[in-house]
């Protein structure tokens, strides 16, 4: 493909997909450096693999891309450590109930950048996009009993994470 | 457990996404287009080079701050015509305060917001600590006596020395007076009062300044809003905006939690280095003209020969950000490898140009600067100029090299750079 055909197809799919990359890229982040970075992540496999995502599979390969870029950007994340550090005592005093709920989601967007695939995608399209079952197994090519296993068994992965990570 | 991670999980998936974001993405988004459109050879790594400016966003966030280091310097203009007496003749004197400030850059490369607490005092001196992301990245002490600040940078174990002139010492150590704020933002009647509200539960009356020579050392453009406690006549908050590099970076600074006379002591002035902290940098912040020329010459040195386009302070961070990542992939080195001591005095000395430049516009000196056009090769073109007399102009070419030149003559050597 010519490198002119493979902008215009990159600036149609951008078009198409992009407020499903800013909603659930933002959902999964959370914080602005780390949308920034998974978003230009998202937008290089997006160019990288533009020639993919002209058929009926472009869809699947969207998803594929935005959370291995997810999972990236949290990799590269400063510190390497993926923690989020609240902000400095005294700038903004907060009640130590609200500083754990947040600290908590922020350890739960961390987890899910470490699920499998298929648990990543099912978390995404269950809880983030809040797609029913069967929308869920249409997507993920099984039945809807295996889009509840999958969407199951990430629940309990992240649990799993999330107690290594406390 | 379990239920408690799918109630996490929903309150997730009902985030709506911030406005502020939209824009991030949009331009994040807009701008990765350009760069393939700009590039004729398809998969080079020009994409990764963008990339990768991401991956650098600590160093990033530190050259903001240490380029940031004269906030609170140089904002304000401060020429005469002043009629803000009646307002604050009943201020008593502070003499020490603390304040914090938020201070948000957005560039097409991402959002990074710094967060600040200043420690004044009018004994002691300035000292300022650096958070980003919560993390204490730097802390800077300026003291209110001698010529040398410092800044220690934690995470790295090193300190930077800055040389300042007395004067510069002076002028930090008269800033430390809120009042001195207050008469700057109502100066020359240059001011519009927008009214009164309630910030934090106090009672504020409003004014805002925005004209064409506000906040030059800092910004290309830029405005700012002074909030005032009706009860004490006292800043409860301070408003500043802008943007730069050709409006492609966008700053927002908010100043507020302003604690009056909080009893410093001289122990909190103290810098105290480490013993197993190692100088980063030895850099001449004085505005004189070998500090401007040597800070230029840094910043050609990273940046192959050119200047930067503006010598506001976020545009030069954002320019010589740029150059450094380009720099180190043409030696094909890590941007995460450490800036040798060299590179980082490079980096910072320019900014003795941009307060030598804020001065100049502060003083009337009828200053130009071509950066934009003229390079280091370019020795014959006027980089910079500025009236020392009436009819006499001083002049910094292209080469970096000076000369003092008449009206006339400096009009025949400003003809090639107006003629480009």
């Amino acid at each position: 493909m010519k490198h002119s055909e493979r902008l215009e197809l990159f600036e149609k799919v951008r078009a198409r997909y992009s407020v499903f990359l800013l909603s659930v890229l933002w959902k999964l982040t959370g914080d602005k450096e780390l949308f920034t970075e998974a978003m230009q992540y998202t937008l290089l496999g997006m160019w990288r693999h533009v020639e993919k995502l002209n058929g009926k599979k472009a869809g699947a390969y969207i998803y594929r891309i935005a959370l291995t870029a997810n999972s990236r950007a949290w990799r590269n994340r400063i510190g390497k450590n993926g923690e989020f550090t609240r902000s400095q005592d005294g700038i903004e005093p907060e009640p130590s109930e609200k500083i754990g709920r947040v600290e908590l989601t922020a350890k739960v967007r961390k987890a899910i950048s470490r699920l499998p695939d298929k648990q990543g995608k099912a978390i995404v399209m269950r809880y983030l996009e809040q797609h029913d079952y069967p929308a869920i197994a249409e997507k993920l090519n099984c039945s809807k009993a295996g889009a509840r296993s999958h969407v199951s068994k990430a629940l309990a992965t992240l649990k799993d994470k999330l107690a290594a990570l406390a | 457990m379990k239920d408690n991670i799918e109630e996490i999980l929903q309150n997730i998936g009902a985030e709506a996404v911030p406005d502020d974001v939209h824009k991030i993405a949009q331009e994040t988004s807009n701008h990765f287009s350009r760069s393939l459109a700009q590039t004729k050879q398809p998969r080079q790594p020009i994409v990764l080079e963008y990339l990768m400016k991401s991956r650098i966003s600590k160093l990033a966030a530190a050259a903001v701050i240490i380029l940031a280091v004269f906030l609170g310097l140089n904002i304000f203009n401060d020429s005469g015509g002043v009629t803000w007496a009646e307002v604050l003749d009943n201020v008593q004197k502070v003499q020490t305060y603390i304040n914090r400030m938020k201070m948000t850059v957005q560039s097409p490369e991402g959002s990074q917001d710094v967060d600040m607490t200043f420690y004044r005092s009018t004994v002691y001196g300035t000292r300022r600590d650096s958070y980003y992301k919560g993390e204490l990245i730097s802390k800077l002490y300026i003291p209110a006596k001698g010529n040398q600040g410092v800044e220690l940078v934690p995470s790295a174990k090193q300190y930077v020395n800055a040389v300042f002139t007395d004067e510069q010492i002076k002028e930090i150590a008269e800033k430390n007076d809120p009042r001195a704020i207050v008469k700057e933002f109502m100066c020359c009647n240059r001011y519009t009062k927008i009214g009164q509200k309630i910030i934090d539960g106090i009672d504020v009356e409003g004014i805002e300044v925005d004209h064409d020579e506000f906040g030059k050392t800092l910004f290309e453009k830029g405005k700012g809003r002074l909030w005032v406690a009706v009860d004490t006549d006292l800043p409860v908050r301070i408003e500043l905006e802008g943007t730069s590099a050709g409006g492609s970076v966008q700053i927002s600074m908010i100043i507020d939690g302003f604690d009056w006379n909080p009893g410093l002591q001289a122990s909190d002035f103290e810098p105290n280095i480490p013993s197993d902290y190692t100088l980063m940098a030895q850099v001449d912040l004085s505005d004189s003209i070998e500090a401007v020329v040597k800070g230029l010459r840094g910043f050609a040195q990273i940046a192959e020969g050119k200047f930067p386009t503006n010598l506001d302070l976020m545009t030069v961070g954002k320019e010589i950000r740029d150059a450094f990542i380009a720099l180190r992939q043409k030696q094909g080195k890590s941007l995460e490898e450490q800036p040798t001591q060299e590179e980082m005095e490079n980096m910072l000395s320019i900014q003795g140009a941009c307060l030598f430049y804020g001065n100049l516009v502060k003083e009337g000196k009828d200053v130009a600067y071509y950066g934009d056009t003229v390079t280091i090769q370019d020795a014959d073109k006027v980089l910079m100029r500025w009236k020392i007399t009436e009819d006499q102009y001083r002049v910094i070419l292209g080469d970096l090299s000076t000369l003092d030149v008449s009206t006339d003559e400096l009009a025949e050597l400003e003809k090639t750079v107006m003629e480009q």
